[in-house]
């Protein structure tokens, strides 16, 4: 089997995503869907209406009367939030996993998606970015491919990491050298197994390459840069560190200054713990073993 | 900057040595100070972050902070609710509480990690050298001088103060460096 054979076979021994997800992925695309639409869709799924109903409840979002159907969590939230839950609950699990390779403990990866997709969030509210929510969904999934080469290849970490060190390679430079493909180039290909949106699978594909893309398309800068704040905070970075080059043009593309990126910082650490209790998640810092 | 070690002869492979997870977990923004020498204190994941510990070595007492970013005026509400964020309003405060525990600044030895910057030429994330420098001004104003430290490069750094003995342990990469 070719590597590249090897790749596509683990694309498909992922699990698969909730249906309801890529098809509210899809309506949320569409402006003449109807709300109703989007309700049945979910509550098609029980176990995710039971999740979301949890979520809709809890301390976070300070309901004061029960929420006892989509249909009234839709109406209270608003469609955007209810999306970001089901984004979320739909890949809670496969983000929980720990990452040996790339030196990830258990739920890391999911602190660094979780923290990526709220900087990502809050730098698309400074520049008045429509469309919050695809961000989100990008900035959360942007890191899936490393849950392939991390799980389900034979791959020698070691040699990645030192194409990095010796000869300043960023890492995703350094995968590709050594494997033929990086991380970002993977999770592409999961997001489109699993039918997501193009400008979804985009801002992962491009999201360490965002001059590259060919596209102007601010969903993919903003991804990039949030993902090189929350691994410069110290969130996710593991054998890769902070092997990684941002890019200027994708800074003033987005007019950023540096002022508003260290403000979106705090902001997002201060959210991380609210949603880490959101999915009742040990705050602060997961367990690191030895 | 480059990576500075002034003990780059004492590292020993990752696995040498403890086998002890510090018990006592300082996260993101969040500092801790005791005098138990049972105690083993530790923060993971260093980004361009600034790790410092301190220990008074006549009274056995120590701490550590991290700080994320340099300057509590980029927000100061935030620096209000969660002063060890920023390296100006934090550095001051775990002073002041070891101080209360009977620690001398004259005793205190001060070490560092962290401060990791991105491959990034342009200088747009220049997070870890301002936080830096910033710890550098504070020290230099106040007389106090730095006795160890493992600072810039691209890593990501885990940092260790046994209070028993005063040592401070830098994890990075495979091995661990002794400061």
């Amino acid at each position: 089997m070719t590597f590249s054979e090897e790749i596509i076979e683990s694309v498909n021994a992922l699990p698969p995503v909730p249906v309801a997800m890529t098809r509210m992925a899809r309506a949320l695309s569409d402006p003449e869907t109807d709300v109703r639409e989007i309700v049945k869709i979910i509550q098609y799924e029980p176990g995710l209406t039971a999740s979301i109903l949890k979520m809709a409840n809890s301390a976070y979002f300070g309901s004061m009367q029960a929420i006892g159907s989509i249909r009234l969590a839709v109406a209270r939230l608003g469609l955007e939030q209810i999306f970001r839950l089901v984004v979320v609950s739909s890949v809670n699990a496969t983000l929980q996993r720990p990452l040996s390779g790339y030196d990830l403990p258990p739920g890391e990866l999911w602190r660094h998606s979780v923290a990526a997709a709220l900087a990502t969030q809050y730098l698309a509210e400074e520049i008045g970015l429509k469309n919050v929510e695809m961000a989100f969904t990008a900035a959360l999934l942007h890191d899936i491919g490393k849950l392939v080469i991390g799980n389900y290849l034979d791959v020698d970490f070691l040699a990645i990491e030192k194409v990095a060190c010796e000869k300043g390679a960023s890492f995703e430079e350094a995968e590709r050298e050594v494997l033929g493909a990086d991380h970002a180039q993977i999770g592409a290909a999961v997001l489109g197994k699993w039918n997501l949106p193009t400008q979804i699978v985009a801002g992962v594909r491009w999201h360490h390459n965002p001059d590259t893309a060919g596209a102007d398309s601010p969903m993919i800068d903003l991804v990039h840069v949030a993902d090189a704040m929350c691994l410069s905070m110290g969130i996710g970075p593991g054998r890769d560190g902070l092997f990684y080059r941002p890019s200027e043009a994708a800074m003033s593309r987005c007019g950023l200054s540096r002022k508003t990126l260290e403000s979106v910082i705090s902001h997002t650490l201060g959210a991380m713990d609210d949603f880490a209790e959101l999915f009742s998640l040990p705050k602060g810092e997961v367990c690191h073993g030895v | 900057m480059t990576v500075q070690l002034k003990s780059w002869m004492n590292t020993r492979p990752r696995n040498a040595t403890r086998r002890r997870l510090g018990n006592i977990v300082v996260g993101i923004a969040d500092m801790a100070v005791t005098d138990r020498p049972e105690d083993l204190v530790v923060t993971y994941s260093l980004g361009s972050c600034l790790g410092v510990t301190l220990y008074d070595p006549y009274i056995k007492v120590g701490g550590m902070i991290h700080c994320m970013l340099p300057l509590a005026r980029v927000d100061p509400e935030k620096a209000h609710k969660s002063p060890f964020m920023f390296v100006d309003s934090g550095l001051p405060l775990i002073f002041r509480e070891l101080y209360e525990m009977g620690a001398k600044k004259n005793r205190l030895i001060v070490k560092a990690a962290g401060c990791s910057q991105l491959l990034d030429d342009k200088k747009l994330f220049e997070i870890g050298k301002r936080n830096y420098t910033v710890f550098r001004k504070i020290l230099w104003k106040n007389n106090i001088l730095i006795s160890g430290e493992h600072i810039g490069g691209s890593f990501s750094r885990t940092l260790f103060l046994d209070i028993a003995t005063g040592e401070v342990i830098v994890r990075v990469k495979d091995e661990e460096v002794i400061l």
